[in-house]
């Protein structure tokens, strides 16, 4: 077992890496961004707080995006990105 | 401790605290001897001392970039000024050179080396932000520059003083451009003194241990400390880590993107895939990039290693990037705002991809911290002041930002900036002095610091405007930030507050003054409100108002997960508002006692975790 972070690690799961979320969740192999396999939500980023652009400087060019365990719903984690910006991979182990 | 240096552990543990201790002196003489407020106040500056072949043994805890950056241009004195103009004791070179290594024109460092009798034994140096070094812009932007020709002027390494005298000739060719001579004059001296300082006592130090001593503890410390650095690093995790940063300039987004990659005990940082150069303003040299990662990784990983020496840590890193992208500016692309620009972009990227590799670390899951405050909001005014004179100012509260939430607390409220641990803002009572301003507030500001299990730190929030005076002729207003926020929050954590400026126009503050009350918000206050442009030279009437927000620290986990008494302990202490502690954290407040309502928070959180089931695959 490889520990991921606070949320994810990565165990074997039928003779391949997998990540597995702490709920006992697996999401999907390791080889791949463990995004595709959560619950995604992508949102304008006024919904990250409200002294978020609030004056709409520069127009809406930025999105929020949260991803969740589609087993437990914790949030696995959240990302900024241009619109139409593919998923980030953030993480190789 | 065993080095390949032959310096006994005793002698090594007692000259390895002591060399440490000169470097701070340097520093804390040249806050002594200058009266510039950014120099004594806010230390925006640094120290280090480097050994005989430019290598930096030990910076201070100021901005570190200030002090790792000096390394870069002692390499430069040494590679070509051998010869011609010749280092000699008693010179020191004075560099605002961004190509040679100078974080931006406006940070000028002066270095010198020290010698024994006859024997260079290693240099000493210190790098200070300057208010106006000249060019067409007041301060440090030249708003709508398309090269560097058009930012402030250019110094590469020039021998200053001489032999122990100050060169006349170039002192005049430093000061004459400057709108403020009198404060590089002052920052001049000081740092003079500083160098001075230094190697008086690293010359007593060689009388009082011998020179091969010194000189063998000189290398000593880098090679303890790159070891220490290299053994952490080998406890953790290889891997891969990415992300990607966003600087708002004009009307373009400039994307930042890192891949930082860990094998055994080294770190690669490749910046392959970030945005090309912007003509001028907010990119930053490749020596400059250098620096700003050695500093983010002395953050996350050079804790509780003594000395500092960005010179050891600089062994641990390759950094890999793209010649014309705006972290790696080819001539004669201008750099101005590189410290305010493309820097907190590569800090914010780095600090993400360090976080997450020691995420991944059962020892090291404590040392997470999700990125601070970055980017900036600065006013450099200029005019005549209250009593009649010219003045010049760089109003930088904004550095006094939220820290980014840690995996077992919250992240400092108002903590200041990741990679400067001992700077400060200038106290509001200096700024009114000293210019004509007045401040209505300075405060913590609610709903700054990103939402998580464990929250980022709040930031400082400000209103001011001018007094005692008809007006500021000219306030030079330059924000980045504004559009996205860099304290992202990580493993769920949401972001930070972006940079909000505002104004309001021709007030009836007065009026408010002369019914005995004081806002407390730029609502209570009636005038022409407006949101100035991301860069703007603009004048301030004696009845404008100027109000500021910062940016907090990234949050850290679930929202939902942050134990419900914090978050109404936030709410009572006017840090979260109760619209985000319901719908962000989950939690509702009981509204007499402000107490959660643990059965109404219950049902809130399932709430949410319902909504978030509803997400598409």
């Amino acid at each position: 077992m490889q520990r991921v972070n606070e949320y994810l690690e990565i165990v074997e799961e039928a003779g391949e890496k997998a990540f597995r979320c702490k709920c006992g969740y697996i999401l999907g192999p390791a080889t791949d961004n463990y995004k595709t396999y959560a619950l995604k939500c992508e949102s304008p980023l006024k919904k990250a707080g409200p002294n978020v652009n609030p004056y709409k400087v520069g127009g809406e060019k930025f999105v929020f995006r949260e991803f969740c365990c589609p087993g437990c719903y914790t949030l696995l984690g959240t990302d900024i990105a241009l619109r139409g910006e593919p998923l980030l991979r953030d993480v190789e182990l | 401790m065993r080095t390949k240096n032959k310096i006994d552990p005793v002698t090594f543990e007692i000259l390895r605290h002591r060399v440490g201790a000169i470097n701070d002196e340097g520093a804390s003489s040249l806050m002594l001897v200058s009266g510039s407020p950014v120099a004594s106040e806010v230390l925006d500056f640094n120290t280090a001392l480097l050994n005989a072949k430019g290598e930096v043994i030990v910076i201070g805890p100021y901005i570190l970039e200030h002090g790792i950056s000096l390394e870069q241009i002692v390499k430069y004195i040494i590679a070509n000024y051998q010869d011609n103009p010749g280092i000699n004791e008693g010179d020191m070179f004075l560099c605002n050179d961004p190509y040679v290594g100078a974080l931006h024109q406006n940070d000028v460092a002066l270095v010198a080396p020290i010698y024994w009798e006859g024997e260079l034994v290693g240099w000493t140096g210190v790098a200070v932000h300057q208010q106006d070094v000249g060019g067409p812009g007041k301060g440090q932007v030249s708003i709508g520059a398309t090269s560097i020709f058009e930012e402030a002027p250019v110094f590469p390494p020039i021998k200053l003083i001489e032999r122990g005298i100050i060169r006349k000739d170039l002192e005049g060719e430093y000061f004459k451009r400057s709108r403020l001579p009198e404060r590089l004059g002052l920052d001049l001296r000081a740092m003079t003194a500083s160098n001075n300082v230094t190697s008086r006592r690293i010359r007593e130090l060689i009388k009082d241990r011998g020179i091969e001593t010194v000189k063998s503890t000189f290398d000593a410390i880098i090679d303890y400390v790159e070891v220490k650095l290299r053994s952490r690093l080998m406890e953790l995790p290889d891997g891969t880590w990415r992300h990607t940063a966003y600087l708002d300039y004009g009307d373009k987004i400039y994307p930042c993107k890192l891949t930082m990659t860990k094998k055994k005990d080294k770190l690669v940082f490749d910046f392959t895939g970030t945005a090309a150069q912007a003509p001028a303003v907010i990119n930053c040299t490749y020596p400059v990039l250098q620096a700003i990662v050695t500093g983010v990784f002395m953050m996350y990983l050079g804790y509780g290693i003594f000395p500092p020496s960005s010179g050891a840590a600089g062994r641990c890193l390759e950094v890999v990037s793209e010649p014309g992208t705006f972290v790696h500016a080819i001539w004669p692309a201008g750099v101005s705002k590189a410290t305010t620009g493309a820097r907190y972009s590569v800090i914010d990227a780095g600090s993400v991809c360090l976080a997450k590799m020691l995420a991944a670390s059962d020892k090291y899951r404590d040392r997470v911290m999700a990125p601070w405050r970055s980017s900036s909001i600065i006013a450099d005014l200029f005019g005549i002041d209250q009593r009649g004179a010219y003045f010049g100012a760089s109003i930088l509260d904004f550095m006094a930002g939220g820290a980014g939430a840690r995996s077992y607390k919250d992240g400092i409220d108002t903590g200041g900036q990741l990679g400067a641990p001992a700077i400060a803002i200038a106290n509001v009572e200096t700024h009114e002095f000293r210019y004509p301003m007045l401040f209505l507030y300075r405060k913590q500001e609610r709903d700054t610091g990103g939402p998580g299990k464990f929250r980022g730190g709040v930031a400082l929030g400000y209103m001011w405007m001018p007094h005692d005076v008809e007006e500021i002729s000219n306030a030079v207003i330059h924000a980045i930030g504004l559009q996205s926020p860099n304290g992202v929050g990580i493993y769920g954590g949401y972001p930070s507050s972006t940079h909000v400026v505002s104004l309001k126009r021709n007030t009836n503050i007065l009026d408010i003054f002369r019914d005995g009350k004081l806002p407390a918000s730029l609502d209570e206050i009636d005038g022409k409100f407006e949101i100035p442009p991301q860069l703007v030279e603009t004048s301030l009437k004696k009845n404008d108002i100027i109000v500021g927000l910062g940016q907090g620290g990234g949050g850290y986990g679930d929202p939902i997960e942050r134990d419900a008494r914090l978050v109404a302990n936030d709410v009572t202490n006017e840090l979260v508002s109760r619209e985000c502690a319901r719908d962000i954290y989950g939690v509702v407040l009981d509204p007499q006692t402000l107490q959660p309502d643990i059965k109404q928070t219950e049902e809130r959180r399932l709430e949410i975790k319902r909504e978030r089931a509803g997400w598409q695959k």
